[in-house]
């Protein structure tokens, strides 16, 4: 574990330094616990539909998901519970900072989706340029510029020629 | 003794030390790109090595074999960014010897752990080939089984962080490998009628999106406060007395498991990177400092995942069966050459067997001349912008997904794993057993069936089983030990703390 720290009565353990970070970690803990266990419920309602095996001694296409579902749930659990005790299971003390990480990924799923129209190396080269854009630093411009051809050079080189990868 | 000499003679001819360097030049760049393995590596080489005649075809394919192995390190100390599968164990304790200003240190142990592990793989190769091959081939679908929960257990249990974390994260990744086309029935399984998903999940797409673009999302948002790109300047491969007395043991204990597991069919670098960085922990006077730059917990995996290459060959060798999908694609290439690997190849092609296993060694010694010379160049990644590398991640990713089946589902697939390796990462969550689960589940599920299905159904198969039972024994072992040593540490802590208290009160 991260941090033993208990809050529980009658513990030997002082409770976990920093209160407001604590806080938010048993938050987020607590909406990662229900969604793991959200996630090996549906699992193991889809491993339910799966068909028996035909051949005599096989547990047939459902078994290994559902046994692996089971489990996850049953840790899940002990997650949860273990959150529910107040034991500090680590997590973010800072806030995301949507802006710059929504941004690089809109980037590259931009260029995912565009890469059928305009060819893929072409938009690996607008995207990283523009993704440069993203970071502080001297002469963005230059910067920009300078990397999406460099990008460009080497995913159409590199890659599309010397490798000859088919990239659409 | 023909067949030594004229091997020799292959080897250390010009076109046979050219088309060594060749390989190891093309290996460590293929291994340190992201998404291209030996395995894509060799499958782009074979139609060039066509004219080369078997023995130096085989040669370059060695060659190309090993240095990638070792090529995945680099981006993985430098980026934290595997290059390889076989380089995921090693990106934990590299990328965080490289943050603390020690880049160079790290290549310098992965480099040095990646030719004793090939050295050791290679003599391996040569003097015990044929006893270790018919060893493993008594391993029935049971043993195979019990070696795939060990691999999982000493991963899960051991990730480091939260225990409870690391176990829901191997679920997940269990979870995920049963997703495509079931191994002994052919029914699909939770591909929601995507024909992309009959294979499964593809491992490397979700390898480089939890690795990797995680990893730039997390640098973009650092850019605002602290810079964690490495400035470290890379350029000699020498490793200090201290270091050597400090890793021999993991690079030795790497050695001997790499080859062990890389004599298993299915089991590669992979799996015996994860067995040999649990081992070296379990070992080590200091186990805390594993996950924050720990040399052994470089050595250890490096060498061990070097040492698979000599250990994959000895099936390929004296039975025909290939250890792992490089070697199959080796296969491919006798086969194109008008040859069929097996016991007969001593025979048949004498020569050419030789070459493969002196070849294995020498090749090894050729990749460390060659990374060490290749490697300022390769380091030059560290001085580029903070901008440029983060941009390169997501940029490599998106090729390296993509290159895996040429489909661009493989890449929306990468960038969503990315986000849910950035999620983790805030979290806490160990990354690693999810990985590691997605690369055993195959094995776990096909031998866990195809036991049962010989057995008729009983479960005493696995205990009968004498390769299951002890493995079965060790994966409990991995699971409880670490559990023991914190009911142990709880223990010492409550005893200060009643001593603490008894003397504040006398």
């Amino acid at each position: 574990m991260t941090n033993q720290a208990s809050a529980v009565p009658g513990s030997h353990l002082s409770p976990a330094p920093g209160g407001e970070a604590t806080r938010k970690h048993f938050w987020q803990n607590l909406v990662a616990a229900c969604i793991s266990i959200a996630w090996n419920a549906s699992f193991l309602f889809m491993s339910l539909a799966l068909p028996a095996g035909h051949s005599r001694g096989d547990v047939g296409p459902g078994s290994l998901p559902m046994q692996v579902s089971v489990f996850g749930l049953i840790v899940s659990a002990v997650y949860l519970v273990q959150v529910l005790r107040g034991i500090d299971l680590g997590g973010s003390s800072d806030r995301i900072d949507v802006p710059r990480v929504a941004g690089l990924l809109g980037l590259f799923v931009a260029v995912a989706l565009s890469a059928n129209w305009i060819g893929l190396a072409l938009c690996l080269g607008i995207g990283t340029g523009v993704a440069t854009l993203l970071f502080p630093g001297e002469r963005p411009f230059v910067r920009a510029i300078a990397t999406g051809v460099g990008f460009w050079a080497i995913a159409y080189g590199l890659f599309g020629k010397l490798l000859e990868l088919p990239l659409p | 003794m023909d067949g030594i000499i004229q091997s020799l003679g292959v080897i250390f001819s010009f076109s046979g030390l050219a088309v060594l360097i060749i390989g190891a030049l093309l290996g460590i760049v293929i291994g340190a790109l992201p998404g291209l393995g030996p395995s894509i590596g060799l499958s782009l080489l074979i139609p060039f090595t066509y004219n080369l005649g078997p023995e130096l075809s085989m040669l370059m394919m060695i060659s190309l074999y090993t240095s990638a192995e070792y090529g995945g390190s680099i981006s993985a100390i430098l980026l934290s960014t595997p290059g390889t599968a076989a380089a995921a164990a090693t990106a934990i304790d590299g990328y965080a010897m490289a943050r603390k200003g020690k880049a160079n240190e790290a290549i310098s142990i992965s480099l040095t752990a990646s030719t004793v592990g090939g050295v050791f793989g290679g003599l391996a190769l040569l003097l015990l080939a044929m006893p270790l091959a018919s060893l493993a081939l008594k391993f029935g679908p049971a043993g195979y089984f019990a070696v795939g929960i060990f691999g999982l257990t000493s991963v899960a249990a051991l990730s480091g962080g939260s225990l409870v974390k690391g176990l829901v994260c191997a679920a997940f990744g269990l979870a995920l490998a049963t997703i495509g086309i079931d191994p002994i029935a052919g029914t699909p399984r939770f591909t929601f009628g995507l024909f992309e998903l009959y294979e499964g999940v593809p491992f490397l797409a979700a390898l480089i999106g939890l690795f990797a673009v995680s990893e730039a999302l997390v640098m973009i948002e650092n850019r605002v406060a602290a810079a964690p790109v490495i400035k470290d300047k890379v350029g000699h491969v020498f490793m200090s007395g201290a270091l050597w007395k400090e890793t021999w043991r993991s690079m030795l204990s790497g050695s001997v498991i790499g080859t062990l597991l890389g004599i298993l069919p299915g089991v590669g670098g992979n799996i015996a990177c994860w067995v040999a960085r649990d081992y070296a922990r379990a070992r080590d006077r200091r186990p805390e400092e594993f996950g924050h730059g720990s040399a052994n917990g470089i050595a250890a995996p490096e060498a061990s995942n070097n040492a698979t290459v000599g250990g994959a060959l000895v099936p390929l060798l004296a039975l025909g069966v290939p250890g792992s999908p490089t070697t199959a694609i080796m296969v491919g290439a006798l086969i194109m050459h008008g040859l069929h690997p097996g016991p007969q190849l001593f025979t048949e092609a004498p020569s050419l067997v030789y070459a493969i296993l002196f070849g294995t060694i020498i090749a090894s010694l050729v990749q460390y001349a060659a990374g060490s010379l290749f490697l300022p160049l390769m380091a030059r990644v560290m001085r580029l912008p903070d901008a440029v590398i983060a941009v390169g991640i997501m940029a490599f990713a998106v090729l390296g997904a993509f290159a895996i089946r040429n489909l661009m589902f493989d890449v929306y697939l990468m960038l969503g794993f990315g986000v849910v390796g950035y999620l983790m990462k805030k979290l806490r969550f160990p990354v690693a057993p999810i990985i590691l689960a997605m690369v055993l589940g195959y094995l776990v599920e096909s031998n866990y069936r195809t036991a049962l299905v010989s057995s008729q159904g009983d479960y005493m198969i696995f205990i009968t089983d004498p390769v299951s039972l002890l493995f079965l024994v060790l994966s409990l072992v991995s699971l409880l030990t670490p559990l023991w040593r914190r009911l142990q540490k709880r223990r010492v802590r409550q005893v200060d703390v009643d001593e603490t208290a008894n003397g504040t009160a006398r």
